[in-house]
């Protein structure tokens, strides 16, 4: 998996691409943690690099949730394919994230 | 379409194995026309699967199997371990509901290994843990 991050206003957009599974979450993990460091608590998330998402990608995500509510941050995500936003579905994650269909929106929601 | 066959073998635990037996599953799998989402959704289960036997039965001599086959317009995968006796279909179900406060992700891979296959099945058999998942296969529109 590589990982590329673009700042649009105050939001950074990280896109990783590939897989994030066991194999890859930590680096996704370290990645996001590095953000929060950093005090950049505007995160977007582009899916649409991504092949699919097991449940070590979801632990990453629910951290990166829990720390946003933590720093009073903002998160949202888009650009899913069929199966990553099934997992998303089966796993009841749908609830916890904004999930836009576009990158505009979902930065925007993060601006808000 | 004749049977074809996938066999892996690999150790647990070992992140390596895990990655080279979900790499020997993505050429298989593209190889022989899986749709997108089938082969996403066999990638996710054997990556649930074999990391649950590394925590769970993580001896380095525990010697995994997994063994993939297509016949009949059926995918069948089999993960079988000699660790100690362990049916990952016990396990509770996972929170899916409750509010990000008290949202934790224990439990989520088997989770999602049984809602995302018809059919999950374990056994317990010549002190071996074995886990069949099938699935209607569903080919690439493009494959030749």
């Amino acid at each position: 998996m590589t990982i590329s991050d673009a700042h649009e206003g105050g939001v950074i957009v990280v896109s990783p691409h590939g897989r994030i599974d066991s194999t890859t979450s930590a680096l996704l993990d370290r990645h996001l943690q590095g953000l929060a460091t950093a005090g950049q608590t505007r995160v977007v998330i582009d899916f649409t690099g991504v092949d699919y998402i097991s449940s070590a990608g979801l632990r990453v995500l629910l951290a990166l949730a829990k720390r946003g509510r933590d720093q009073k941050g903002r998160v949202a995500l888009f650009g899913m394919n069929d199966s990553v936003r099934q997992v998303f579905d089966l796993a009841g994650f749908v609830a916890l994230f904004t999930i836009t269909p576009t990158r505009a929106e979902a930065v925007q929601s993060a601006m808000a | 379409m004749p049977e074809v066959n996938l066999h892996c073998t690999t150790l647990a635990p070992s992140a390596d194995g895990v990655r080279r037996t979900l790499d020997e599953f993505e050429r298989f799998g593209r190889a022989h026309g899986l749709s997108d989402d089938l082969r996403r959704r066999v990638l996710v289960a054997l990556d649930e699967i074999l990391t649950n036997i590394g925590q769970h039965g993580g001896s380095a001599d525990n010697l995994i199997l997994v063994d993939c086959t297509v016949a009949d317009d059926r995918l069948t995968v089999t993960v079988e371990d000699s660790g100690s006796p362990f049916n990952p279909l016990d396990v509770p179900p996972a929170d899916t509901a409750s509010p990000l406060e008290q949202r934790k992700a224990g439990g989520l891979g088997i989770e999602l290994v049984r809602r995302l296959f018809e059919s999950v099945q374990y056994e317990h058999a010549d002190s071996r843990n074995r886990l069949t998942i099938t699935a209607r296969v569903s080919r690439d529109v493009n494959h030749p």
